[in-house]
């Protein structure tokens, strides 16, 4: 298309074989040079082009000479503007977007971060946007030296931060301060049995040890005493220690009934879009968010890129897989297969730590379902560290 | 007997005006046989495909070919494009 016609608009008219002398003695008259003619080979007609004022101008002469001259097409700026004219939305969507052109670079596009290790960008960005640098903060209220200081007293894990605002994009830098070692406990304290069992072996490194080999004790019971008698009627205080290996017993239960709700997908899917501008989301459709039933959802986004950043203009699309429960039947032998699969979870699960000795089953049935009652016996350190306060003079 | 020159064309041959440049008459430029340029052109008098008739000054002006078009107009002038063959002068029947 000729940039001139698009510019101008342009009219494509058919001019009839039986007008055509008229029609080009009128343009001979008019001083108007028709574009693009061309014969239609089957009917002898012509067809060819005109601006958009020259074509008015031609056609008004023509139907006051009665001539067979007709416009085939309209195009170009003045027709589109015709026709957009009539849609307030793609008129207000152009206005928008030239707004946005022009007050984008008023508000953060992108926040980059910079020297996250240890800690988690998504945390460090949620506390940026606590302190006011997000996507689509207004750029001239942000002072990047005042989040910098205000984030490093806010978050005792960065040692440095700095933020230098560039164009839209603020750029942070984090340095995260470096771990203090940690310095043992002093405070004085007992060992204390944290359950029930029968001692094994009590190897206590720091106190009195207050326990026999194969002497039973109870949850809370002193092990080990951080007080220690001296010779000359005083005491010594410690922090007592050690491990305490114990035989310990602990039941496990589980329940398997025999009726059962099942999630069974209906087959019904319903999408949706919401669009994500500057980190405000609304809805696209009506119809958004408005899904009531059980469903699972499946979010996918999509970002615009300007090269390879990230645009803060995008959209979400949901799709919501309805399910419904039903009651559904397990056999006996179903039910009692799978509460051994799961005692033998839980038990791998609960003897993480601690050597499993030996177990006892006991199987109950009933109408409801299977019951496994499990009695596990293991081997495991007992002791456990309470520490106590002393007040001087010796309380 | 040879027909007389008119007055105007005697006026400018006295004066060695170019003819083209007197009121009334009319020049031809014809630029290889795809486009002839016609100057002083007063009517179409008729637009086929195989045949193109111009009123200039008295007389008409028959442009005879295939695929003739007129292309452009302005300032007096109609370019007739197309295969050109002969050019004729006639008598202007309209």
């Amino acid at each position: 298309m000729n940039p001139y016609f698009f510019l101008l608009g342009y009219t494509v008219v058919r001019v009839g074989a039986s007008s055509a002398t008229d029609f080009f003695e009128l343009c001979r008259v008019l001083e108007i040079t028709p574009k693009k003619l061309k014969r239609v080979a089957k009917t002898e007609d012509f067809t060819c082009c005109f601006t958009s004022f020259s074509a008015a101008k031609v056609l008004a002469f023509s139907a006051s000479r009665g001539l067979d001259v007709s416009p085939l097409k309209r195009g170009g700026i003045p027709s589109l503007w015709r026709r957009f004219i009539h849609r307030p939305g793609l008129v207000i969507g152009t206005v928008l977007a030239l707004m946005l052109l022009c007050l984008g670079r008023l508000f953060v596009w992108e926040v980059a971060l910079e020297g996250c290790q240890a800690v988690g960008e998504e945390e460090i960005l949620a506390e940026l946007g606590e302190l006011g640098l997000k996507r689509g903060a207004f750029l001239p209220h942000l002072d990047g030296d005042d989040i910098a200081l205000s984030l490093r007293q806010s978050d005792v894990r960065i040692g440095y931060a700095t933020v230098n605002l560039v164009g839209t994009v603020a750029f942070v830098q984090i340095e995260e301060a470096l771990p203090v070692p940690d310095t043992a406990p002093t405070a004085p304290a007992n060992l204390v049995a944290k359950k029930d069992g029968v001692v094994l072996l009590p190897m206590i490194f720091e106190g009195e040890r207050r326990v026999e080999i194969g002497e039973r004790v109870r949850a809370g019971q002193l092990l080990a005493s951080g007080i220690i008698d001296g010779k000359d009627g005083g005491f010594r205080v410690t922090r007592a220690s050690g491990q305490v290996w114990a035989r310990t017993e602990e039941t496990i239960t589980v329940s398997i009934p025999f009726v059962y709700e099942e999630k069974h997908y209906t087959g019904k899917i319903y999408s949706e879009v919401e669009v994500d501008f500057f980190g405000f989301s609304g809805k696209v459709f009506k119809t958004t968010g408005n899904v009531n039933a059980n469903c699972d959802i499946k979010v996918k986004k999509y970002n615009f890129f300007a090269g390879a950043r990230v645009l803060p203009v995008g959209f979400s699309s949901s799709l919501y897989h309805v399910y419904e429960y039903k009651s559904t039947k397990r056999t006996a032998a179903e039910a009692l297969a799978l509460a051994r699969e799961v005692l033998a979870a839980r038990l791998v699960d609960e003897g993480e730590g601690r050597k499993l000795l030996a177990t006892k089953v006991e199987t109950v049935l009933d109408g409801t379902g299977v019951t496994l009652c499990c009695t596990a016996t293991f081997e495991e350190d007992i002791g456990l560290i309470s520490e106590f306060f002393m007040e001087a003079g010796g309380k | 007997m040879p027909k007389r020159k008119d007055f105007l064309t005697r006026f400018g041959a006295k004066l060695d005006i170019p003819r083209e440049s007197l009121p009334g008459s009319f020049g031809l430029t014809l630029s290889g046989q795809e486009e002839l340029v016609v100057r002083g052109c007063k009517k179409i008098l008729s637009y086929g495909k195989t045949c193109i008739a111009l009123r200039v000054g008295k007389t008409a002006l028959y442009v005879r070919g295939e695929s003739l078009f007129c292309s452009a107009f302005g300032a007096g002038c109609v370019t007739v494009t197309g295969n050109i063959e002969s050019l004729s002068f006639g008598e202007d029947t309209q």
